[in-house]
């Protein structure tokens, strides 16, 4: 029996929830293009910038859409063309409607607990990662002395980025010498973007951790200077991944790391790395190790960035 | 000598678990020494520079471009590799596209392609399960719903609307069913026979008919129902429908139902109606005790004691290689199927030995953190797959708790299944070998691997790759569970003599 009448049936699908990247996205409207299609999402991109859409279980973000239909039986294809609108979008027989779409946004950070409690936590996230991390993530550079041709040209990239964050050049790392802050921060996210597997490689999943963590701590300016430097450097990563880096860079993130470092913040190791270990393959962990590389040092003293902050965040 | 290759694909995106999984493959290979799938920015060229696997082809890469980059051991290996790993690229589109073009978009689309069909397979979000479920209705087709996370309500409302219909819906959350000799989701290739399966429990299912298969018999039908039907907010409406059905079929002669513990006045009307049939049946409700059961029926604790019931026989064990002495007090029991999870717990529980389990039978603890004790956990339980594949489909799922286990000093053993089948990885031995390695030394790990050899992994040649790696296979889970325990038994009483003094 032929399947030609259902083929080409026009399917409407609603849009039950919009990160507000991708609302934006909609909102300005004009041509786009599928760049890929995975078993539950599939990526629109008109110019630098890219959506995802894609079925409930993969969770919100700031540059998501989340429809109500399994993505397999919709059958975009890499390289449809895509009409977008305020209301709706086009591709193919395909419609995806906008009009009762919800925006979704993170909702805000748990306040922190003292910093004995969160030391303690990333002192358990760091020797758990020796046996539960993905054996090709960044965090066996960071936490184990494994020498792998990622761990050996990530470790010292780490180091200058943690340099940074403690406010003093670390003399015995060959990247930062000589530098300023603003250069070193520059020059070890420049070195970490791009940087290791995946289809957003670890170096970018790690500097979303660090501004999601430096976000949850409170410290703007160190987010804005960090977020200064990951938008920069964006053009050295996939084109994907770099609209990824500016979202994060614009403070949003997606809900996964949103509770992964959310758990972290709240001095929860277990529920940290039970998020860490349901993202990706090793992007949950890439960007865990982003944030207990920015958390794991001393909070008070990281406050003094902006004092004010220190008094609303902590507890205990 | 040594051959580097490089092959670049222009704006190519694919999934990280696809990527890692392909990357994996090449490496694999014949004859390739060393190989890399990865973006190709500027500091991942660096990382194939510097692993010396870095062409001309590849320096030419951009940001958006995907790069395979190998070291062959000649050209040769090093063309036979890139072929593989062309075609390993292409799968991805190509079956994207050959679904695009074949599959119907809709259940009355499909059921017009096959009029004849009497099932619907429903595998879709769980917020669509009961929408989807009600269209398979209205077409006259009995539904099994594989999908989970549908409200409570909704299952409710579902089956009551099927019962009124004379049809039966097996799930939400039904992994496996066999009917008239056809696997559906996850099930094994199993024979024909006179042993109709009832089952809340996939696995559960999968061990017992496994066990039947094994010992030369066969199964009827094999119904699944969902893991909630026998919850008092369902009443067993589709396990009594199951029953009439096996009982009114000719060709089953025997009847087991495998499920947790029911709610107490759900238990009450399974069993009435059990009392009713002319058929026996066994009756395998997993952690439960002190079952009051009609004449016709018998109780099994394990799911091999209902196998055994079912087959009126017991099972042969077979005899264990060598003494066995674990180096510490410990068993962790890493679980890809959550019945044969609770059935080792029930193992425990019979010896009388504390355990703990992120899903705990009656008399388990619950677990709390971090593992220690006797601790067997459920790797396939929703905490541990949201967002993830089940480990019965990604044995990766299990590396890190594995490695965890193994470098545990209290562990002196590691309990693991291997689940075959259809759906389930096809080599799943292959990695939990290549996962443990070679070892001299360390905890034992101690396994069951539930299929036969008709099922596309062969479970001969899962257990050959399995021993060849130092596993113990036992013949059975539950036997696997007994074997562990006897295994850290000396080191336990060496571990309590301790703290006794």
């Amino acid at each position: 029996m032929s399947l030609a009448l259902d083929r080409s049936a026009h399917v409407a699908v609603p849009v039950l929830r919009a990160g507000v990247i991708a609302r934006e996205f909609c909102r300005r409207g004009g041509g786009a293009e599928v760049a890929a299609v995975f078993e539950r999402s599939f990526y629109l991109r008109s110019g630098e910038e890219f959506i995802c859409i894609g079925e409930p279980a993969i969770g919100n973000g700031p540059t998501t859409l989340i429809i109500a239909a399994r993505v397999a039986e919709l059958g975009p294809r890499q390289g449809q063309r895509a009409f977008v609108s305020n209301r709706r979008i086009a591709i193919g027989d395909l419609t995806l409607e906008l009009g009762r779409c919800q925006t979704w946004r993170a909702p805000p950070w748990p306040a922190l607990p003292s910093p004995a409690v969160l030391r303690i936590a990333c002192a358990d996230i760091g020797r758990r990662a020796c046996g539960e991390s993905p054996p090709d993530s960044i965090a066996r550079a960071v936490f184990t002395a494994e020498d792998t041709p990622l761990a050996h040209l990530a470790r010292p990239r780490v180091a200058c980025f943690e340099a940074w964050l403690r406010g003093r050049c670390l003399l015995d790392a060959p990247l930062s010498r000589g530098m300023t802050g603003q250069e070193q921060v520059a020059s070890a996210v420049s070195s970490l973007v791009g940087l290791g597997p995946g289809l957003t490689p670890s170096g970018d999943d790690f500097l979303m951790g660090a501004l999601a963590a430096l976000d949850a701590l409170g410290q703007t300016n160190m987010r804005a200077v960090l977020a200064q430097a990951v938008v920069a450097a964006a053009g050295r990563t996939s084109p994907l991944s770099a609209s990824l880096l500016r979202a994060a860079g614009a403070g949003h993130v997606g809900e996964n790391l949103h509770l992964m470092v959310g758990a972290l913040a709240a001095g929860d190791a277990d529920a940290a790395i039970a998020q860490a270990a349901r993202m990706g393959h090793t992007s949950g962990w890439d960007a865990l190790t982003g944030a207990v590389v920015t958390l794991s040092g001393d909070p008070s003293r990281t406050t003094l960035d902006d004092g004010s902050l220190a008094a609303d965040n902590y507890r205990g | 000598m040594s051959v580097i290759r490089n092959e670049v694909r222009r704006a190519t995106y694919l999934d990280s678990i696809v990527l890692m999984r392909m990357s994996r493959e090449v490496a694999a290979l014949s004859g390739v020494e060393q190989a890399g799938l990865i973006m190709g920015t500027p500091a991942n060229k660096e990382i194939l520079r510097e692993a010396g696997i870095l062409g001309p082809a590849g320096e030419q890469a951009e940001s958006g471009d995907l790069i395979l980059a190998l070291r062959a051991r000649d050209a040769a290996a090093a063309e036979a590799a890139l072929v593989e790993a062309r075609r390993l690229l292409d799968r991805p589109s190509a079956l994207g596209a050959a679904a695009v073009a074949d599959a119907p978009r809709s259940l009355r689309a499909a059921f017009r392609e096959l009029p004849d069909a009497n099932l619907a397979l429903i595998s879709v979000p769980g917020e669509f399960a009961a929408a989807e479920g009600r269209k398979a209705l209205d077409l006259g087709l009995h539904a099994m719903i594989f999908s989970d996370n549908v409200p409570l309500a909704d299952e409710a409302a579902l089956k009551r609307e099927a019962r009124t219909r004379n049809l039966m819906v097996m799930g939400p959350d039904c992994g496996t069913a066999i009917i008239a000799g056809v696997p559906l989701a996850f099930a094994n290739v199993v024979p024909r026979g006179d042993i109709g399966i009832i089952g809340a429990s996939g696995t559960g299912i999968q061990e017992i008919s496994c066990l039947i298969a094994r010992a030369g018999r066969g199964v009827s039908h094999a119904i699944g129902t969902g893991g909630r039907d026998l919850k008092a907010e369902v009443g067993a409406m589709t396990t009594l429908m199951a029953i009439d059905a096996l009982e009114a079929d000719a060709g089953t002669k025997h009847i087991v139902l495998v499920s947790k513990p029911p709610a107490a006045e759900v238990a009450r009307r399974v069993l009435d109606r059990i009392a009713e049939s002319a058929k026996p049946f066994t009756v395998c409700f997993i952690g439960a005790s002190n079952l009051a059961l009609p004449r016709n029926a018998r109780a099994a604790a394990t799911l091999k004691a209902a196998a055994e019931l079912a087959l009126g026989r017991p099972l042969a064990d077979r005899a264990v290689p060598r003494p066995l002495r674990a180096r510490g007090p410990y068993v962790r029991g890493l679980f890809a199927g959550g019945t044969l999870c609770s059935e080792a717990q029930v193992v425990f529980a019979a010896a009388g030995i504390p355990v703990s389990s992120n899903v705990p039978v009656p008399g388990a603890a619950a677990l709390n953190g971090a593992p220690t004790g006797h601790a067997l956990i459920d790797l396939g339980d929703d905490e541990y797959t949201r967002g993830r594949p089940h480990p019965m489909i990604e044995p990766a799922v299990r590396d890190a708790p594995l490695a965890a286990a193994l470098a545990d000093v209290n562990v002196g053993v590691v309990l693991i299944d291997v689940v075959l089948g259809h759906g389930a990885h096809l080599d799943p031995a292959g990695h939990l070998a290549q996962a443990i390695g070679a070892r001299r030394e360390g905890a034992l790990v101690v396994a069951s691997v539930t299929g036969t050899d008709a099922d596309p992994q062969a479970r001969r040649d899962q257990v050959e790759k399995l021993e060849a790696a130092g596993v113990l296979v036992a013949d059975s889970n539950a036997d696997a569970a007994a074997l562990a325990l006897a295994a850290v038994g000396s080191a336990h009483a060496r571990e309590r003599g301790a703290a006794a003094q």
